[in-house]
């Protein structure tokens, strides 16, 4: 299913390895970057409907890639996942264009929910 | 025709003419000599005002020698204050003595009048006068006449008796004038003084430094004590302020950190500072006061603020790095519940470790929502307490 593919980025292996097993699990096919300059390598070789980036990454950080992520491509659904949230980082966050935001840790069922979400909106996207 | 009436009687005319002259120039002269007012006006000191007198008596009556004592307002003795010419201080001295031993000084003083006495060698005539108001005797002018002369004409001593009488209220006229204007200039310097002590934004309290007790306290003092002039005054300083008061006379205690007491039983900490002094015959402390309780407070939200800013950072630094570890414990965890059947022997324990990674989740989300500082008590001591210090 071309449709259901979900990028996850996160600098932690663990994460990474527990949220590519969990969606795909659900049915998603699930790519992961450790970086955001490895997860640009991988939108530019393939468009991910929903995605899930840590806020704070290595080098370039999480607002940042969702930036350029919204700027490539506007459709789609970003959702900002994080180990500390305070008011400034949310104000920043919304103001790059993520859709929704999880503080670690956050409920399996919380997230494969956005999932599905995410994948439902962009349905609605594309049909128009 | 000597014995003619009629130019007898133009004689007698003549003769009463030539006498009314001689008084009417006499009494010029008197108006003249005794009449001090435009040196009052002038406002002229003692020095001035005695060679002036000496000019006028020079006038009245050509006395060979003479000189002045005042009466010492301190100590009411006469000393020799002007002597004419000054060689003869000494033999003035042993006349005066001589005028007092035999009681004309007191004569001249009580009748308030001028006698002519022989010297005590029987050689000479002096003459005497007191120089006195009518209310208060100044000094006495003792005039030695010339060889020849054994009297003064009447005239002459009315004259003298009128000026020295003048003089004598010319003097206390600019001495009064000089306490009036010393007394307004003490007056206004009061004044000055007084607004400065009320303007002043510390407290003063001045005290007996024997008995410590309040003598008088500035406006910004008896309003943070809450007291009155009245109430204020007697009190003991040890019971308004509890710092070290008792210094040295002439020293000076720096600024110091003490305890004000008020009227309503509130304590304010302040600085203060204490000076000993001599004020009249009485030796005092004079305390002012600096409240502090704006400072302190101040100082205390400070460093709440700045504690609960650390709080913050410590705070943030926990809650990254427990919730990468928590996401896989709990993620992992809620993983197998969705994989594994409830029945399965795992399912309970699993269940376990996911409830408590939720607490302890639900934990750190508090952190990241701290807003204030507030503790509790622990084990004898105060820990924050996360439910009241997060929204």
């Amino acid at each position: 299913m071309p449709d259901r593919k979900i990028l996850i980025v996160d600098d932690e292996p663990s994460i990474r390895k527990l949220l590519k097993m969990v969606f795909t699990t659900q049915g998603y096919a699930v790519s992961v970057a450790e970086s955001a300059e490895q997860a640009l390598q991988i939108m530019e070789q393939d468009a991910y409907p929903v995605m899930f980036f840590d806020v704070n990454l290595p080098g370039m950080n999480g607002i940042d890639l969702c930036q350029r992520a919204k700027t490539a491509d506007p459709k789609a659904i970003i959702y900002a996942i994080t180990g500390y949230t305070s008011e400034f980082e949310l104000t920043r966050c919304r103001e790059a264009g993520f859709d929704d935001y999880f503080t670690k840790p956050a409920a399996m069922g919380d997230l494969i929910k956005a999932a599905e979400d995410g994948f439902e909106k962009n349905r609605r996207w594309e049909s128009q | 025709m000597p014995n003619d009436p009629v130019i007898a009687l133009e004689t007698r005319i003549d003769s009463l003419e030539q006498n009314q002259r001689k008084i009417m120039n006499a009494l010029d002269m008197a108006l003249t000599l005794a009449d001090f007012q435009e040196e009052i006006n002038q406002r002229f000191q003692p020095p001035q005002l005695f060679a002036e007198l000496q000019m006028r008596i020079a006038k009245v009556f050509p006395f060979e020698s003479y000189a002045f004592y005042f009466v010492d307002q301190e100590s009411s003795d006469f000393g020799l204050a002007i002597c004419n010419p000054d060689k003869r201080r000494r033999y003035f001295d042993t006349e005066f003595k001589f005028l007092i031993d035999n009681g004309f000084v007191a004569w001249a003083i009580r009748e308030k009048k001028g006698i002519a006495v022989v010297t005590e060698d029987h050689s000479r005539h002096l003459f005497l006068h007191p120089i006195a108001t009518q209310s208060r005797t100044r000094g006495l002018f003792i005039g030695l006449l010339p060889e020849k002369d054994t009297i003064i004409p009447e005239i002459s001593i009315y004259l003298i008796s009128t000026i020295l009488r003048n003089a004598a209220n010319a003097l206390e006229s600019t001495e009064h004038y000089g306490c009036i204007t010393r007394g307004k200039a003490l007056r206004e310097s009061k004044n000055r003084l007084e607004a400065v002590l009320d303007s002043l934004p510390i407290g003063i309290l001045t005290a007996d430094a024997q008995t410590n007790q309040v003598l008088d306290a500035n406006p910004l003092a008896m309003s943070t004590l809450g007291l009155s002039r009245d109430t204020i005054t007697g009190r003991y300083l040890t019971d308004l302020l509890t710092t070290e008061n008792t210094i040295p006379p002439g020293h000076q205690k720096d600024f110091s950190e003490g305890v004000l007491v008020t009227q309503g039983g509130a304590t304010l900490p302040v600085y203060s500072t204490a000076i000993s002094v001599d004020i009249g015959n009485r030796r005092c402390l004079i305390v002012s006061f600096l409240d502090i309780s704006e400072k302190r407070k101040l100082e205390h939200e400070r460093n709440l603020k700045e504690k609960f800013l650390g709080i913050i950072e410590l705070a943030g630094a926990v809650c990254h790095e427990l919730n990468q570890p928590l996401q896989v414990v709990m993620g992992n965890a809620e993983y197998m519940m969705m994989s594994l059947p409830p029945d399965n022997e795992y399912y309970e324990s699993v269940k376990e470790i996911r409830e408590h990674s939720d607490k302890m989740g639900a934990f750190t989300k508090k952190l990241m929502k701290l807003t204030q500082y507030k503790t509790k008590e622990y084990l004898g001591g105060r820990i924050l307490d996360i439910d009241l210090s997060s929204d």
